[in-house]
This record gives structure tokens, C-alpha cells and sequence, in this order.
């Protein structure tokens, strides 16, 4: 089963949001504020697919990213773990509209050899949490879709695949081709690989698909556009601070719990 | 018997011996002398597996070392332990010239070394006396071994009985020859022989009859006994006989101290760490077969003392036991003969090598071993892959740093590196490191770091921006890729800015920039802001004011003590500042870690049931003093954690860099 992972580049997650700025030129954050980096679902993703592999339901891994040229970086990692090709689609600057990079990945799907049987996207991009790309590609190529998967087993052909619902474990089954948009859990952190096939890794071909040789071009990608972004702002957070002091510690902590109860900020204990 | 050898002082040599087990004799010793060679051959085909290792530089420091461990200095460092060994050796040395006496006297033919004067203070009374010796440092071997039963001296039996048993039987068997031959033929000369004298009383009872037929068969089994330890030497710890000295010259004698051999990652075929017997240097199998199994590397062991998996002097045993077994099988050495556990629970902070009074470096073996595991079988725990994935991504290795680089200077107005290199120079150009640019805590010393230099009016530019982490924690967590990638990188960016001499509050980073980046190109004069300071202070640029006497102990930082040898700074430091200074039991080039090195600073996982820095916090509260006081933002994190576990809310050890002792007590 050719099975695609769909990657992304984003911003440091962790960036403290005090340092969060957006470029007023550009409507998108900042350049230079942190270092970008492969997005924490899309590393789940990546890593169910090589639990897949090792399953023995993968015949060949391939990674593939639309963005800008740091998208190589995500590339490059998923070559580290050993994925057996990785497609650039490169795109600058970053596409916004979900169904724009759908419109892309999907036309770039189409590219690949042998035809794909298996889509994992993260569940959400890290950045701009739209959510939606997975089941916006799963429509174009007319596949079900399964979203927030933490587990994939294959079985008599069909994907065993579980989800959390509202305060139950879901299974469900799904018969390829399909999309599985993937979610954080713990057994999904994504693994490293040896040195050898990070330096092996380094040296292997990264496949350029352009927007033109798909058929996407600046004006027919544009007609892909359904979302339009008008601005990017920070909210502003109003901070206050007030230091609760005391002659001891029994003293501060009754002073703190009275203070609390006159600010409401206690659950009633009548 | 001879009247002209009577009126001589003498003794007739093979008294009583008949001539059949001479020739025995003969025949056993070079049936032992080839069992011996064919031994140290065994060995040396082991120790010709290995990778090079030079041993050039140094001649003199290296034969002092060398010389300093066959006067038995090194092990007398431990005294109950170290006499015992002295005696045994000094007792075999002078037995063992007295048994080369009788062949130059008997078999060259040379007389004066076994007559008269010689023979009576020599060979009668001064092997006499060391016989006596001997025999003493096998009781207290044997008493240490089965009555006191140190845990670190674990038995290897029925191998150590044997040894210490059949040590103990040569001499006991000697006495009991010279004696019944005293005894028998009515030696002239019996006092100057006190030990033999002693049995010949003893047997004087039994007629001559009985004690001349008895002695052939104790003399036999006196020489039986000697060549059968002689062939057995190169099979057993007494190897270390010929190992040792040999070890202790060819024992790094300079900086950079315990690290692991450097990775080609250019080369054909890289080697990720020590998977074989074949990717060690010929001197780390050398220092296998140079263990004495002492236990003194255990005894010091912070991560044995914790209760985890680790137990340096079990990592060079059974790493020599297994090589010597299987040769250059293919599985791995990492993970298999040393635990997964056992290699990751090390903290690098070289007290073994410390301790170990034969030259064997631990440290270096143990992260090879880990190298292969990090980065050919990418077994690690949880925080170290963590760790590494964020020195990856953002270039430090703390995760989840809500701060930026610069952050702990805000409000300092500090001149970075560039402007001030364009402004015509600074005196000083300050490293921040990671954890004083990431970890609140540490921000602060940096803060009190800079109020003291302007205080003295030092003119200095920072780094701070232009850093990445040093790459220590990803060196000694085995992940050597990511070292080199960060090594590089920091020695292009100091390079290209014409740095020359560096300061740093973070012993960690010192020793990178000071010794390890050497290799990449990069030479820096760099000082410890212990160095620094208190050099300021006796230059008189830094004004105290007296402050309150407090009680204060100071923690010796590994990095900084005994990975980069300065013990005094930091103290003298402290007198100045007026506190009373009080000693931990071990300090200086003995202390015990706090538990951080090695990247245990950012994992937990192998620890013991104890907590190696609660061990530390529990010693440091125990000397009475109110604040441990330390100079590396790593240990004072580990000292902190552990004052908050072992203290009560009434009484917590306070604890600080010293440089923040003496920016609170700047005269300002």
C-alpha cells in the first residue's frame, strides 16, 4: 500500500506568546521570530504511518509537503525516519485557504508512482488550525475520510482504525483507498532516526512538483481560492498582579483564600 | 659441610633437595614461563584489535605518573586498602630478590650476594621481615574481603580466595622451609632469620628424621604453588602486575579530560561509538586488562550510590570478560554486556577516574557505548530524544523555554558582541550559555555576573544572540552528530567575529570553549567567572562591603573541578566575602556530583531509588551551613530541587552562585 504522509512546516509552536508579532505588510507573523519546524501533528501522522510500516501494511512511504523552501526541512526528517520518497510542492508565500493547498496536494497525489492507497494528514496544521485540509483533499479524490485516528491496524484488508469520540474509544473500519487525518497521542510521538539515514538522508533527491507542472498556476490557483484572510491580529491580554503577602505561610494562604473568595474566583462551598 | 662456608655467614642453597625435583623444579618454571607468554600473547591479540591512541606528549608527567603508582602513592591514597596493597607488594618485591639472589648465587655463580654481611641483613633479615609483612597485607586482604565485605568490592570467587589464598600459602610455605631447615641443621645463624626462627621452634619437637623427609614435599609445593600463580597470572586480576604502570603512562595526562573518541562524520564508513571490541582504542582494551578490581571506581560512583543500574568497576569487567570471550562478535557491546540502564544512569563526572589508582578511564568507554546506543540503535529514554529534537529544532536544549536568548538581559542595557568589537574592543566578551539565556533561575546569575563587571568597570561585550548550546549535553548523552553540528557552527560564529578569550559562568560551556572545540578550530583563552572575580577582587576593582558571617559550604562543580582543575577561585572567593567557609566530607578533586552531567540534567528516567542530588543536598545540610554555594547553573538547579526534597518549610538550604553572594555584598 503506497502510503502518503501530508507534512508541514510552521512556526515554533513555542513561541511564547508574549513574542508573538505579525507583520502588518504581509498579514503573517513576523519573519524571524522563531525557528519553523515540523508541525507536532504532522509528526504524529508520520509516525502512525512508520507503526503502519512496521506492520507491514507499506509497501512505499512517501512524504509530501506544499510551502515554501523551508517545507525541505520537514522533508528531510521524514527521509531520516526512512520514508522512500519526498515530493515538493513548492508554494511561496505560505497558501492560507485550506482548499487551495487541497486543491495542490491532491493534483500532486495524482502525480505519484504507484497510485496512492493510503492519505495521512495531521489533524490540524499547528499554526493556522483550520482543520480541514485531509477531508478537503479526501473530497477531490472522491475517498471516506476518517478524522482524528491515533491508531491504524491493518486487517483482512480494510484499516482498523480508532478515534476518540465524546468519552468513548471508537473503532471503526475503512476499506483503502482512504484519507486519515491523524491526532496526538501518546504512542504517537515521532521517532528518531539513526545517524546513518539522517546522513543518508541529507543526501537523497527531494522531488519538485511545481504549482505550473500540476496544472495550478498563479491564476488557476487563484480560482481555487474559497477563503480570503483580512487581517491578522493579536488579542490583547490585560494582566494584572497582586502580591498576596503575609507574616507566615498559614498567614499568606488565608489571606490568598479570602482575597479569591472576594474576587469570585472559588467555586461556591456553602 | 664445608669448614670454609661455615666460618661465612651462609646457607646451602637446595638443602636437602634431591636432585630429581630440582630438575622438577626446572621443568614447571618453563612449563610456567610458556603458559605466561601464551597468556600475555591472548591479551595482546585482544589489545591489537583496537583503534589507534597516541601516547606522545608529556614523557615526564606521564613516567612521574607511572613512577608514583609503582611507589604505590596512587593507592595509598585510601589508607586501610592502600597499606594492605603496599605491604604485598613491597614484601613480593623483596622476596621475590631474594629468590633472584639464589639464582645469581647458585646459578651465575655470583658469591657475595649470599655470604656475609649481605646475606645476613639482606637475605635473612630484611626478607625476613617483609615476609612478615606480606603476610600481614594478606590478612588484612583477607579481613577487608570476608569480615568488613565492602559492597563495592563484590567477589569474583573462588578467583580472589585463590589469589589472596595462594599469595598467602608461597610465603607461609617459605617460612616453614627456612624454619625447618634452621631447625634441622642447627643454623648459626637462626636470629638474624625472626620469622624462620619462630617455626623452627615450632617444629622443633619433630625429630630430624621427620623434618628432612617432610621438607622435599613443602618445597616442592612452595614452588608448584608459585609456578602455577606465575602461568595463571595473565588469566587472572594479577595481570595488573604488568598492566598497571604501563596504564598509568599511557593515561590521557592533559585536557580535554574523559571524552569520547572523536567521530569522523566525513569518513567512508563512520563509526557511530564503540559497537565492538574493534572500535575501542588499543588503550581503552588496555585499561580492561589493567583492572585490578579494587572497586574504588564503584565506591565513588555517584549513580551506584543511588542505587541505579551502574557499577563502573562491572562495566570494565564484564566488558573484559565478554571481549575476551567473544572476540569481535557482531552483537552489539552497548545494551547487551552493559545495560541499557547501566549506560545511561553515568553522569560523566569522572570521580572514577579519580579514584581509580591504575590510570583506567572510564568515562570515555561508557560514552562510546552510549553513542552506539543514541545514534546506531536509537535506544535512548524519553528526555533524551527530547532533548536532542530540541537542541535540533531551536539550538538549546530546554524545552518549553518561555524565554528568548536575550531575555535575561532586558533592562541591563549589555553591549552585544558586535557593536563593541566595532567600538574598539572589550576587555571581556561573556558566553551566557543556555541556561542563564532559558532557565529563570539561572537568568539571575548572569544578572549578578554583569553588576559586578560594571561595578569594576570592566569594558565587556556579550554573545548571547550569536550563542547556540555549546553542545555538551548532546556530546555526553552520546549524540555526537548533533555535538559536531553545534560545535561547528559556534566555532565559525566566535571565529568570524576575531574572538579570542571568552568568559562564562557555566562550567559546562568552559569546557567546551576552553578544551573540546580545539578539534574544530576553535582556541580561545577562556575563564570561569570564579577566575575572573577573584581576580578583580585582588586587583582591587571589586569593593565589599563586610557582610553577615555566614555559614556557608561550598560544592565543587565536576566540569569545573575535576574535568577543568579549579578548585581554589571560588573559594578564595568566598573568604574574601568574610562568610564561614565549611567543607562537605568530599570536596575538591573527591566530590560527589550533584547528579545534572552527563544530560541528567534533563532526564530522570535511569536514576535509583535515591536521588544522586538529594544525596549531595543531605551531605551539604549536615556541614551545618545555612547556603550551599556553587558555580554552575546545573548544579545549583540539582542543589535547589534537592533542598526543597530534603529540607522542612522552616529550614531549606539557600542556594546560590557565589557570584551572586558577592553582587549582593558589592559596595556600590
Amino acid at each position: 500500500m503506497h502510503t502518503i504522509v501530508l507534512l508541514k512546516q510552521i512556526l515554533d509552536w513555542e513561541l511564547p506568546a508574549a513574542k508573538f508579532r505579525v507583520d502588518p505588510a504581509t498579514n503573517r507573523p513576523a519573519e524571524g521570530l522563531a525557528p519553523t519546524l515540523l508541525g507536532p501533528f504532522e509528526q504524529n501522522a508520520l509516525e502512525l504511518a512508520l507503526k503502519l510500516r512496521d506492520a507491514g501494511a507499506v509497501t512505499k512511504l512517501t512524504a509530501l509537503l506544499a510551502g515554501p523552501a523551508d517545507g525541505v526541512d520537514a522533508l528531510r526528517k521524514a527521509l531520516a525516519v526512512r520514508a522512500d520518497e519526498a515530493v515538493h510542492v513548492p508554494c511561496e508565500p505560505a497558501i492560507v485557504d485550506p482548499a487551495q493547498t487541497a486543491a495542490l496536494l491532491a493534483a500532486a497525489l495524482g502525480r505519484l508512482d504507484p497510485a496512492p492507497e493510503l492519505v495521512l494528514a495531521g489533524r490540524q496544521a499547528g499554526d493556522w488550525d483550520h482543520g480541514q485540509v485531509g477531508y478537503l483533499v479526501a473530497e477531490r479524490l472522491g475517498w471516506p475520510a476518517v478524522g482524528l485516528v491515533w491508531e491504524a491496524e491493518p486487517r483482512d484488508g480494510r484499516l482498523v482504525v480508532r478515534r476518540s469520540g465524546a468519552g468513548a474509544d471508537e473503532e471503526l473500519a475503512v476499506r483503502p483507498p482512504a484519507v486519515l487525518t491523524v491526532t496526538s497521542h501518546p504512542t504517537l510521538q515521532l521517532r528518531m532516526g539513526s545517524v546513518m539515514d539522517r546522513m543518508a538522508a541529507n543526501k537523497k533527491p527531494i522531488v519538485e512538483l511545481t504549482p505550473d507542472e500540476l496544472g495550478l498556476g498563479a491564476d488557476s490557483l487563484a480560482g481555487e481560492r474559497r477563503i480570503e484572510l483580512a487581517r491578522v491580529s493579536v488579542p490583547e491580554v490585560h494582566r494584572e498582579c497582586e502580591l498576596v503577602e503575609g507574616e507566615n505561610a498559614t498567614d499568606v494562604a488565608a489571606r490568598l483564600l479570602a482575597r479569591l473568595e472576594e474576587l469570585k474566583l472559588l467555586g461556591s462551598s456553602s | 659441610m664445608n669448614a670454609l662456608l661455615a666460618a661465612t655467614a651462609t646457607r646451602e642453597v637446595q638443602w636437602n633437595v634431591p636432585d630429581g625435583l630440582v630438575v622438577f623444579m626446572y621443568a614447571s618454571m618453563a612449563a610456567a614461563l610458556a603458559i605466561f607468554a601464551y597468556g600475555i600473547w591472548r591479551r595482546a591479540r585482544i589489545w591489537r584489535l583496537g583503534r589507534p591512541y597516541s601516547v606522545r606528549g608529556r614523557p615526564w608527567l606521564r613516567t612521574r605518573r607511572m613512577l608514583a603508582g609503582l611507589a604505590q602513592v596512587t593507592v595509598l591514597r585510601r589508607v586501610f586498602p592502600g597499606v594492605m596493597h603496599a605491604l604485598l607488594y613491597y614484601g613480593f618485591l623483596v622476596l621475590f630478590a631474594a629468590t633472584v639472589m639464589v639464582f645469581l648465587y647458585d646459578d651465575l655463580g655470583i658469591d657475595g650476594v649470599f655470604e656475609g654481611d649481605f646475606y645476613l641483613w639482606f637475605e635473612s633479615l630484611t626478607v625476613d621481615i617483609f615476609g612478615i609483612l606480606f603476610l600481614v597485607g594478606a590478612g588484612i586482604g583477607f579481613y577487608r574481603r570476608y569480615v568488613v565485605r565492602p559492597a563495592y568490592l563484590a567477589r569474583n570467587e573462588p578467583w580472589d580466595a585463590l589469589l589472596l589464598g595462594s599469595l598467602f600459602a608461597i610465603a607461609l610455605t617459605g617460612f616453614g622451609l627456612e624454619g625447618i631447615r634452621i631447625e634441622a641443621t642447627a643454623d648459626p645463624w637462626a636470629s638474624w632469620s625472626p620469622g624462620g626462627n619462630v617455626v623452627a621452634h615450632a617444629v622443633s619437637p619433630l625429630s630430624d628424621g621427620v623434618l628432612e623427609d617432610v621438607f622435599p614435599w613443602l618445597w616442592g609445593l612452595h614452588v608448584l604453588m608459585w609456578h602455577v600463580l606465575l602461568a595463571a597470572l595473565p588469566f587472572t586480576k594479577a595481570l595488573h602486575w604488568f598492566t598497571t604502570p604501563a596504564n598509568l603512562f599511557f593515561a590521557r595526562p592533559v585536557a580535554p579530560r574523559s571524552v569520547p573518541t572523536p567521530t569522523d562524520f566525513e569518513a567512508e564508513e563512520v563509526r557511530l561509538g564503540i559497537k565492538n571490541a574493534s572500535d575501542m582504542t588499543w588503550k581503552q582494551l588496555f585499561d580492561l586488562d589493567s583492572c585490578t578490581e579494587c572497586g574504588r571506581c564503584t565506591s565513588v560512583c555517584p549513580a551506584y550510590a543511588s542505587g541505579s543500574a551502574l557499577d563502573p568497576k562491572r562495566v570494565i569487567i564484564d566488558l573484559r570478560d565478554a571481549i575476551r570471550a567473544r572476540g569481535l562478535a557482531a552483537e552489539p557491546l552497548a545494551g547487551d554486556v552493559v545495560s541499557y540502564e547501566a549506560l545511561w544512569a553515568c553522569t560523566t563526572c569522572r570521580a572514577c577516574e579519580e579514584a581509580c589508582p591504575v590510570g583506567i578511564e572510564h568515562v570515555p568507554t561508557i560514552l562510546g557505548l552510549r553513542q552506539n546506543l543514541a545514534m546506531e540503535q536509537v535506544r535512548m529514554p524519553g528526555g533524551v530524544s527530547d532533548l536532542v529534537a530540541n537542541l535540533e529544532a531551536r539550538e538549546h536544549p530546554f524545552r518549553g523555554a518561555t524565554a528568548g536568548r536575550t531575555d535575561w538581559a532586558e533592562g541591563l542595557d549589555v553591549p552585544a558582541l558586535g557593536s563593541v568589537a566595532e567600538a574598539g574592543g572589550a576587555e571581556v566578551v561573556y558566553w551566557i550559555g543556555c541556561a542563564a539565556a532559558f532557565d529563570e533561575r539561572a537568568q539571575k546569575i548572569a544578572r549578578a555576573v554583569v553588576r559586578v563587571l560594571r561595578h569594576a568597570g570592566v569594558r565587556f561585550a556579550v554573545v548571547s544572540s550569536q550563542e547556540r548550546c555549546n553542545g555538551d549535553v548532546a556530546r555526553r548523552t552520546g549524540n555526537e552528530f548533533h555535538y559536531d553540528l553545534l560545535a561547528r557552527e559556534n566555532v565559525e560564529m566566535l571565529n568570524g567575529a576575531g574572538v579570542t578569550t571568552l568568559l562564562t559562568h557555566c562550567p559546562h560551556c568552559l569546557e567546551q570553549l576552553r578544551y573540546e572545540y580545539e578539534r574544530f578550530g576553535g582556541r580561545y583563552e577562556v575563564r570561569h567567572h570564579s577566575a575572573l572575580v577573584s581576580a578583580l577582587i585582588e586587583e582591587g576593582r571589586v569593593r565589599l562591603r563586610p557582610g553577615e558571617r555566614e555559614r556557608v559550604t561550598y560544592h565543587d562543580p565536576c566540569y569545573l573541578g575535576r574535568y577543568n582543575r579549579e578548585f581554589d577561585a571560588p573559594r578564595r572567593v568566598l573568604d574574601v566575602l568574610g562568610v564561614e567557609r565549611v567543607e562537605m566530607p568530599r570536596h575538591g578533586a573527591e566530590s560527589f556530583c550533584c547528579g545534572a552531567g552527563g544530560g541528567h540534567a534533563f532526564f530522570d528516567e535511569t536514576e535509583g531509588p535515591d536521588k544522586v542530588n538529594q544525596i549531595r543536598t543531605r551531605e551539604a545540610a549536615a556541614t551545618g551551613a545555612t547556603t550551599v554555594v556553587t558555580g554552575c547553573p546545573f548544579c545549583l538547579t540539582m542543589l535547589a530541587s534537592g533542598a526543597r526534597a530534603v529540607g522542612t518549610p522552616e529550614r531549606t538550604l539557600r542556594t546560590m552562585d557565589f557570584v551572586e553572594l558577592v553582587a549582593e555584598a558589592l559596595d556600590e
